[in-house]
């Protein structure tokens, strides 16, 4: 399938940490130039995930690549290979650009799967442009397959939402019919945990507020909801659901500590804190006694290498897992930031760039 | 229902007991004081485990021992007497319990501490070396009595404390995660079934084999993926190979035949597991191949042997949350034998229950 590639395309851009973001005209990457390695991918649709956000701040303990295109929910088409790339992917293929753009693959860290604490890591919408324009360029052996069927727009929030979620709970080394809290659980990250979880056979203790989320939470398959506005005692909630024992595990995507100590005190001994949110200046405060005497884990998951994408995917694809999400063009970027910022966003947003 | 305890019950006892067994019921069986540390149960049911033939019928190499007159291990009841030193903050009277395969377990080697108790060396099986529950009045030891929780009724509560728990067991040891392919022969029969809808619960996707609309039906109603009918289908592993991809995850033979262990590794991708859970009779079937073959496609096979303390218990929870739905028929205590009879025809679907109230 011959893709004719334009010279030029629409990005969201920035050039200085604060931003602002600008919607602009800029150069497509032509075949001819692209790195042994690199594909170009034409992205339709592309998630925002909330580390955007950091990133046009600069708000993080780590410095990101400017001027930057942002975006790391990528969703699309292979339109060109580099020369000489050794690669399964064809034109066409559908793929996905997630935070982890690229790793060595043969550091130690890498052959044991931890792809995304590769000292070479590259990330999509941070170290290198990323999904927030038409044409991405990004890496054959990290691009991830997107199973036939499953629509781009509802693939794309899982590349970063999903994998890490997914991943989460796999850190949490759970068996089935164990018992895992997800605080946030009608978020963004949450409402695709408690699915995730569910589909893993686990049990689900929604915390949230508020009918709507209550009612969402349920639907998606947690056993139980809190509502952490009504509730004067969190912890003695959920252990009062899971017989006085507390949950087996935690999976907390919150931005700030408070999320982070509270599920602590409450899984079980032997429990696991699986702590997945980056909230740039949070501490998690540990009373080294108990967390020893009750054994109790604190596991840090930091988004998911490529099998983790690629069964994340698969779970979606089976219809086990689906992302409640609106669509928004790419021009509205600033404003959905702003939003972000003012705590006016719930769900995903997913921008349309294939159709501008 | 009173708890008093009377001087005989009903027991389905194993007379002439080997290759010629037959069962007898009686009603004047005289029921046991129970001892230091033991409980004495009233079972409401039994189920009916074809490993109950193979001990009565001594084929496995070892058969029941002298004073053992009853097999079975699939017992569901209530506690009706405490022997000395039993807690009684741990167990009352009226409390719901069963009678497993395990009997109990000496708590001290390696492999007890080990998370492998299901093998320890000194313990005994009910229905061979300890009184087993085609008996209704039957002691067990407190430190290793199973609890029957809320919502699970006696005659689901039954299959599980064997086939339920055995199959959950396996499952856990074949390491399949949720999202993978698990593939059940004989995923239509008794112990099968279990397994399919555990593994359904556990979140893996199941192909179950065997043979019939009907257990096709079934198996699809609880939760397989896929049916692959081995009498009907050209080439079972073909099938199996193309709706999974490459091969499945994990295998679970429950067949307790030679044929269901024959060729069930070759249905595995590379690195996949195979669980051993199905007992023939001694020597006559074979798990596994080549060493060529199972080098280079990294496959593991397991055995895997009933379940544990908190296999059972945590078998139990999936059924409590109305997960695990075992086909049932039930029987009489009168048709105990009969039931054992279909059971070794295979003429039973599902699993059998008896009821000793019948």
């Amino acid at each position: 399938m011959a893709q004719s590639i334009p010279k030029t395309q629409k990005a969201a851009v920035f050039t200085k940490s604060g931003g602002p973001v600008s919607i602009e005209t800029v150069p497509v990457v032509q075949q001819k130039d692209l790195k042994r390695g690199e594909v170009l991918v034409k992205v339709i649709y592309s998630g925002v995930c909330h580390t955007d956000l950091h990133a046009m701040l600069g708000d993080w303990p780590v410095d990101n690549k400017l001027p930057l295109i942002g975006g790391h929910e990528g969703a699309g088409y292979i339109v060109a290979i580099a020369d000489n790339t050794d690669t399964h992917l064809k034109i066409g293929d559908a793929v996905g650009i997630k935070w982890l753009a690229d790793s060595c693959l043969k550091c130690n860290f890498c052959i044991k799967g931890q792809e995304s604490v590769c000292k070479s890591a590259e990330n999509s919408g941070f170290s290198v442009d990323g999904s927030f324009q038409q044409y991405a360029v990004s890496f054959a052996r990290h691009v991830t397959p997107i199973p036939d069927g499953l629509p781009l727009d509802q693939a794309a929030p899982i590349l970063c939402a999903g994998v890490t979620v997914y991943k989460a709970l796999k850190q949490a080394d759970l068996t089935p019919g164990d018992t895992v809290v997800i605080p946030g659980a009608g978020g963004g990250l949450g409402h695709l945990a408690v699915q995730y979880a569910n589909a893993m056979g686990y049990r689900v203790i929604a915390i949230d507020t508020g009918n709507e989320k209550e009612q969402l939470c349920k639907s998606l398959g947690a056993e139980s909801f809190i509502d952490f506005k009504k509730t004067k005692d969190i912890v003695k909630d959920v252990q009062a659901l899971t017989g006085g024992l507390g949950p087996h595990a935690a999976v907390v995507a919150a931005s700030g500590a408070a999320a982070y100590e509270l599920a602590l005190e409450y899984v079980r001994s032997y429990g696991a804190l699986v702590a997945v949110g980056l909230p740039p200046d949070a501490k998690i405060s540990a009373d080294v006694f108990f967390t020893v005497f009750q054994n109790k884990r604190i596991v840090g998951s930091y988004v998911g290498n490529r099998t983790d994408a690629i069964e994340a995917l698969d779970f979606a694809a089976r219809g086990k897992v689906k992302t409640f999400y609106r669509i928004e063009p790419l021009d509205a970027l600033p404003d959905i930031y702003h939003r972000m910022h003012t705590g006016q966003v719930t769900g995903r947003i997913v921008l349309d760039l294939g159709n501008q | 229902m009173s708890n008093k305890v009377p001087e005989v019950g009903k027991a389905a006892v194993c007379v002439n007991r080997g290759l010629n067994y037959h069962i007898e019921c009686k009603e004047d069986y005289p029921v046991p004081k129970p001892g230091r540390g033991e409980l004495l149960l009233r079972l409401n049911v039994t189920g009916l485990c074809m490993s109950d033939v193979h001990f009565m019928k001594g084929d496995w190499g070892v058969g029941m021992q002298p004073g053992v007159d009853c097999a079975g291990h699939e017992g569901a009841g209530v506690v009706v007497a405490l022997g000395d030193g039993v807690d009684s903050e741990k167990w009352k009277i009226g409390d719901r319990a069963g009678l497993k395969p395990l009997y109990d377990t000496c708590g001290e080697c390696d492999l007890c501490r080990g998370g492998k108790e299901t093998h320890c060396d000194k313990a005994p099986f009910t229905g061979a070396f300890a009184q087993g529950s085609y008996c209704q009045y039957v002691l067990s030891p407190a430190r290793y009595t199973s609890r029957i929780p809320e919502g699970v009724p006696d005659e689901i509560a039954g299959p599980i404390m064997c086939s339920g728990a055995t199959t959950y067991a396996a499952l856990k040891a074949s390491g399949a995660r949720a999202g993978q392919w698990v593939v059940i022969p004989g995923g239509g029969g008794g112990v099968g079934h279990m397994a399919v809808q555990y593994a359904a619960a556990m979140g893996m996707r199941v192909i179950a084999i065997d043979t019939g609309d009907n257990k096709k039906q079934m198996c699809k109603a609880l939760g397989a993926e896929a049916f692959v009918d081995f009498a009907t289908s050209e080439n079972v592993r073909d099938e199996i190979i193309k709706i999974t991809g490459g091969g499945a995850h994990a295998v679970i033979v429950t067949g307790g035949t030679g044929k269901a262990y024959e060729g069930a590794h070759a249905l595995l991708r590379k690195a996949g597991t195979m669980v051993c859970v199905g007992l023939p009779t001694r020597g006559t079937a074979f798990a596994g191949g080549d060493p060529f073959d199972l080098c280079f496609s990294n496959i593991k096979i397991v055995g895997s042997l009933v379940g544990g303390m908190d296999d059972v218990d945590e078998a139990l929870r999936f059924a409590a949350r109305g997960l695990i739905k075992p086909k049932i028929t039930t029987y009489s205590f009168k048709e105990l034998p009969d039931a054992v009879k279909l059971l070794t025809e295979s003429k039973i679907a599902g699993r059998a229950v008896v009821y000793f109230d019948k």
